[in-house]
């Protein structure tokens, strides 16, 4: 069939259309229109049609890259004001790739006024049950008792915790809860199903536990108290799966009660444990707990989590499960356990949840300590103090820019927030009076005999070198989980707050003591 | 780390590290727009992976409190991801180059 006739057949299938359509050639130039586009437009010709005046995507997408993703998806819809003489009228278009013979077109179409009120109606339910549900997820974040994640619990011991929804609120809780007294709750929950229901059995559980915990009672009695509420409002076939320990560190002593979770696992000596469900799990039936005492003697690190950790198949059609244990050894921080693990899986299936509690040997290990005084300049001067030890040490020129990165960044913290106590928000009023740089120097006078003291810690674990760089100020501190919690909802345009979440993507693990006066971070620098 | 200045652009080659650097490059780009009335101020970064939350916070305060416009030109991908990360892309107006 030759193209004259090609071009006929397409051309009488866009008169019968009964919308204004074009038919554009693969260079966007117009090639013909058909009557209804001449009337909305008062065109005479196809030729006079040109689109960036006539049409204005509202998304501020050039139309030029509407046109590639045609090439891509059959139809793009997008929205965009038309220019109809003097009027300017919303509507929605329709772009599609035609292929005839070797020769590509494009055909434009600007949809009826019933389709685009119905479009409409569905993308305002769209955006609205959007908006509800990110509401929801920073409901139940908000809820969220997580009083030790990013914390030093006791010397040298370090809290992590991972939390992502498959939907975008979960059936998977979790909590750490600072008891008192060196003693630590933590737990995870996994209600059955997914979405809203399990989310409603997740939280009240939650509310439940934390309720108990406050009355300090001991973790049976806190344990059996749970089930007796939870008996409640479990319907008929509905189960609850958790997991919760008790952790007194000075006693180096761990409790657990499993409830149909999987494994906890625990390296002591370099030797990897599983401690599996003594607990079936929890339906209306449910009486009596199986608690175990173990004790956390040799302790390098331990994990609870739950089944969408583990559950899932690897890109090579094998059970993730089977690494597990060889992931969790290797890795030194919850986030390098998740480099590992999301190397080998396709996608999450369900919620994943986890906690990872890491202690650091005081053996095989080389401490070097800095110190300096509360001014920039002092702090430049010790950075690069810092700089050229490591690169003695023999860190490699791409890693140590990182590191200097962070220590820079970490420092700076510790200056204006800690030493000279300035908060965000303060900084915030005085960077937008432009007043900050002659507030930093009178901040100077005033503390600059505040110390600011680094550690640099190198442990040489197996065939791995891990540092640890420790960086301590004299300030007040600050409530760290608070902190952490409203990162991620950070407003683009604050002049700060960016340091930590930068320093969260380039450390390996970002931890501060109780106070907030105190920060370390680790990394792994070398791996054998 | 290197710095020059040609008309509206500072280029920045090497990678953007500490304080002084940070202030370096604060310094170019403020005698920049002193020296220029309005229009687009471009920083060219041509290695850095990376820049430290204060010189982020001076980017936004020109945006904010001066005439000009201001892009950041970046040749690193990883620069790219962790801009996109920040939400800072359009409020920055970061182009990959």
């Amino acid at each position: 069939m030759n193209s004259a006739i090609l071009n006929s057949s397409i051309f009488e299938l866009i008169d019968s259309l009964d919308m204004p359509s074009f038919l554009l050639e693969s260079n966007l130039s117009p090639l013909y229109m058909n009557k209804k586009a001449c009337s909305f437009y008062s065109l005479s010709s196809a030729y006079d049609f040109n689109l960036d005046k006539l049409l204005v995507p509202h998304n501020n997408v050039p139309l030029t890259e509407l046109f590639k993703k045609a090439l891509i998806k059959p139809h793009v819809l997008f929205d965009t004001t038309v220019h109809k003489k003097a009027k300017i009228k919303d509507q929605v278009c329709i772009i599609t790739k035609m292929q005839l013979g070797n020769q590509v077109y494009f055909f434009l179409g600007l949809l009826d006024d019933d389709f685009f009120k119905s479009y409409k109606e569905l993308q305002s339910k769209r955006n609205y049950y959007e908006s509800e549900y990110q509401r929801a997820l920073l409901k139940q974040i908000k809820l969220l008792q997580d009083d030790l994640s990013h914390i030093e619990i006791e010397n040298n011991l370090f809290v992590d915790s991972f939390f992502m929804p498959l939907d975008t609120v979960s059936g998977d809780m979790y909590e750490t809860i600072d008891l008192g007294n060196g003693d630590y709750l933590f737990y995870i929950i996994d209600a059955m199903g997914k979405g809203m229901s399990a989310s409603f059995t997740a939280m009240q559980t939650s509310a439940c536990i934390k309720n108990s915990s406050s009355h300090s009672i001991g973790f049976r009695e806190l344990v059996e108290l749970f089930l007796g509420f939870v008996h409640t409002i479990l319907l008929d076939n509905e189960i609850l799966s958790i997991i919760l320990i008790h952790f007194t560190p000075i006693k180096e002593k761990l409790e657990i009660a499993n409830f149909g979770m999987p494994s906890l696992l625990m390296q002591q000596n370099q030797t990897v444990h599983n401690f599996y469900a003594t607990n079936p799990p929890i339906s209306q039936y449910t009486k009596t707990a199986n608690i175990d005492t173990v004790s956390t003697k040799g302790l390098d690190k331990l994990m609870l989590y739950s089944d969408g950790v583990n559950e899932l198949i690897t890109k090579s059609n094998e059970l993730y499960d089977d690494y597990l244990e060889d992931d969790f050894k290797r890795s030194n921080t919850l986030k390098e356990f998740f480099i590992y693990r999301d190397e080998k899986i396709i996608k999450n299936r369900d919620d994943v949840s986890a906690i990872y509690i890491r202690f650091f040997q005081d053996n095989n290990l080389i401490k070097q300590r800095f110190s300096t005084k509360s001014s920039i300049d002092e702090i430049g001067l010790c950075a690069k103090e810092i700089k050229q030890f490591l690169f003695k040490m023999g860190v490699k020129e791409d890693v140590l820019i990182e590191i200097s990165f962070l220590i820079n960044e970490l420092m700076m913290n510790s200056l204006e927030h800690g030493n000279y106590g300035i908060s965000s928000e303060q900084k915030e009023k005085l960077i937008s009076n432009k007043d900050y740089a002659a507030y930093l120097l009178q901040m100077e006078k005033e503390n600059i005999n505040k110390k600011i003291n680094v550690c640099i810690s190198y442990y040489f674990i197996e065939d791995t070198i891990l540092l640890k760089i420790t960086i301590g100020d004299e300030g007040k501190g600050f409530k760290v989980s608070k902190y952490f919690k409203n990162l991620e909802v950070m407003e683009d345009k604050t002049f700060n707050g960016r340091g930590v979440v930068m320093v969260k993507e380039f450390s390996d693990g970002i931890y501060y003591n109780k106070q907030g006066n105190i920060v370390t971070i680790v990394k792994t620098i070398y791996k054998g | 780390m290197e710095l020059s200045i040609n008309s509206n652009q500072v280029f920045v080659t090497g990678y953007v590290e500490g304080i002084e650097d940070s202030n370096s490059v604060m310094n170019a780009l403020n005698s920049v727009i002193k020296n220029s009335k309005g229009g687009v101020v471009s920083l060219v970064l041509e290695e850095a992976f990376v820049i430290p939350s204060s010189l982020i916070g001076l980017l936004l305060e020109i945006k904010e409190n001066y005439e000009h416009e201001i892009e950041i030109l970046a040749k690193n991908e990883k620069l790219i991801t962790l801009m996109k990360r920040l939400n800072l892309i359009d409020v920055l107006n970061i182009k990959k180059i």
